[in-house]
């Protein structure tokens, strides 16, 4: 049982850095990136291929995964910064899908749908594991609260408002959108480093559209833009499914209960955003 | 040679009814809509469960539902983004509970006949000749039709006093069968497996980027253009160095990406972007 709750409270710090991230794109700039799997999966790998193949430790990995995973976040802005936002959508989806084709087919270096398994164990139990990512994670969760209390997050929000507004007083939207990608680009890459160490083994599959939509829900619900509701909505969010695993009921039917939890978080999506409509969002858009 | 065209035809006609079904959710409401290819799926595999007639009801039903519940309530353009991604994640899950994750086929049998020195199937055929009626119905329709002279008249009809709640409901629907179409032939052309469901979303957005979002031609020879790059991407040599066949989706978004990039009203158009 002690095992079982330093598993979820392990998930639940990888993934609440992780809705942080985008909670800076989606919630303070309403810029709908579905790019931020993606960035998560390349901080994995970057780990993942530097633990195995060239037996690097980890606090340069971590930083190796974060800065690898800010560079390809700065692709996304040169690529689609300009774009509208549904637009903007489409063009994240697409870099999303070009990265995870090249995980399953570059197999030379990411060993394709195989995944990489035998990432190095950094603890023996897996409290000390717990303690480890609680750490990095708490000190990349304060890194960022300093980042939504500074004036980027705020010309961040003045440009969702209004771009020309923002345009007048000499804002450039380029630089601004570019500093705030790279900063949740390098998060979402240590989070994603956190995530390999943790599960010692990844594959393609662990950074499907579906998980995006975890993230999407988890930011929506905590009140786009705001910083603690995000971390209360992460509770909410990954620890609500969990309790399906102990309804009596479905004990025999294990194997669709990841399809179920999936059913439960666009159910969870769906109404969050039904109920709140226009609002969602702090004013109508 | 004949056998590259005949690939690309076949694929082109399922890239075809993705992008004509999107556009026509597009007219219809303004909304961009992720849930194409997720019906697209569901198409295939109400097909599994129970013939034509469970995928013709099936596809009308889940239309209405798309259009009531993820469409219509918003008026922003990011919500119902976010609405039929929902919807589509849904789909996909009572899908992987129904019919498991495993991928499935609909092994349907064709011969398969030397037609001007390629090898076609007769289902494949149909296939090619059931995308073309439909898009020069859809066509047809739209340019000469009471139905089309609504939808291309746009917000103006609705404030010349016209019901356009009705025709934007039957346009969804109508967009909904065609993605279930679309479905089969996927079942019949490839495999089918729950987790598709995005991928053909964003073909469906790749195939209307290229021909001009928004437009019905533009389906049409987006899609055409689209699985001929495809097809030939995988002929261009440079020294030593040729695209690997996997490699052929990535390519097709890569060049969503470009075009989003260089040319966002599509690579055939010249008037300004209607939506």
């Amino acid at each position: 049982m002690t095992n079982y709750l330093l598993h979820l409270g392990s998930l639940l710090f990888i993934y609440i850095l992780l809705a942080q991230s985008l909670n800076l794109i989606l919630g303070a700039g309403k810029l709908f990136s579905l790019g931020h799997v993606a960035l998560f999966g390349i901080g994995s790998y970057v780990t993942a291929i530097g633990a195995v193949d060239y037996g690097l430790d980890q606090w340069s990995l971590i930083f190796l995964s974060g800065v690898t995973s800010s560079v390809f976040a700065s692709v996304i802005v040169f690529t689609s910064g300009r774009l509208k936002e549904e637009y903007f959508a489409v063009a994240t989806l697409a870099f999303h899908y070009v990265v995870q084709s090249v995980f399953i087919n570059f197999r030379t270096v990411t060993r394709g749908v195989m995944g990489i398994p035998g990432i190095p164990s950094l603890y023996d139990t897996s409290l000390d594991m717990f303690i480890f990512i609680f750490l990095v994670s708490t000190a990349g969760l304060l890194i960022l609260k300093l980042v939504f209390n500074s004036r980027l997050t705020l010309l961040l929000r003045g440009l969702a408002d209004s771009e020309i507004v923002a345009s007048s007083l000499k804002i450039d939207p380029k630089i601004v959108r570019l500093k705030a990608f790279v900063i949740s680009g390098f998060f979402c890459g240590v989070s994603g480093s956190l995530f390999a160490y943790y599960l010692k083994y990844i594959d393609p599959s662990s950074f499907a559209l579906s998980e995006i939509m975890l993230l999407v829900t988890i930011v929506l619900i905590g009140r786009p833009g705001s910083f603690f509701g995000t971390v209360i909505a992460s509770f909410f969010v990954i620890l609500l499914p969990e309790a399906i695993r102990f309804v009596e009921f479905l004990q025999n039917y294990t194997s669709i209960l990841g399809s179920l939890r999936q059913l439960i978080y666009s159910l969870i999506l769906f109404f969050a955003i039904y109920l709140t409509r226009e609002k969602i969002f702090g004013r109508v858009i | 040679m004949t056998q590259i065209f005949f690939n690309a035809a076949i694929t082109a006609s399922i890239y075809i009814l993705c992008a004509l079904s999107l556009t026509l959710v597009v007219r219809a409401t303004g909304k961009f809509s992720f849930a194409i290819g997720y019906l697209v799926i569901s198409g295939g595999y109400l097909f599994l469960a129970g013939g034509f007639f469970a995928l013709l009801v099936g596809s009308i039903i889940l239309g209405a539902i798309h259009y009531f519940f993820t469409l219509k309530p918003f008026h922003s353009k990011l919500l119902p983004l976010i609405a039929t991604m929902a919807f589509g994640v849904f789909l996909e899950s009572i899908i992987s509970i129904y019919f498991g994750v495993d991928v499935k086929s609909l092994n349907v049998f064709s011969e398969s006949i030397n037609l001007f020195g390629g090898y076609i199937t007769y289902l494949q055929l149909v296939m090619i000749f059931v995308a073309l009626f439909i898009s020069t119905i859809v066509l047809y329709c739209f340019h000469f039709t009471k139905w089309g002279l609504i939808l291309r008249a746009g917000a103006l009809s609705q404030s010349l006093g016209v019901n356009t709640e009705k025709i934007s409901i039957l346009t969804v629907i109508i967009g909904s069968l065609i993605a279930g179409i679309a479905g089969y032939f996927v079942g019949v052309d490839t495999n089918l497996s729950p987790t598709m469901g995005g991928f053909y979303s964003l073909k469906a957005f790749a195939v209307s980027v290229i021909g001009g979002v928004g437009s019905l031609y533009g389906c049409v020879v987006g899609g055409l253009f689209l699985s001929f790059v495809e097809q030939l991407i995988l002929f261009i040599s440079i020294g030593d160095f040729s695209v690997p066949s996997s490699y052929k989706d990535a390519v097709s978004f890569v060049l969503l990406l470009l075009v989003l990039l260089f040319r966002p009203d599509g690579l055939f158009q010249r008037r300004k972007r209607l939506v």
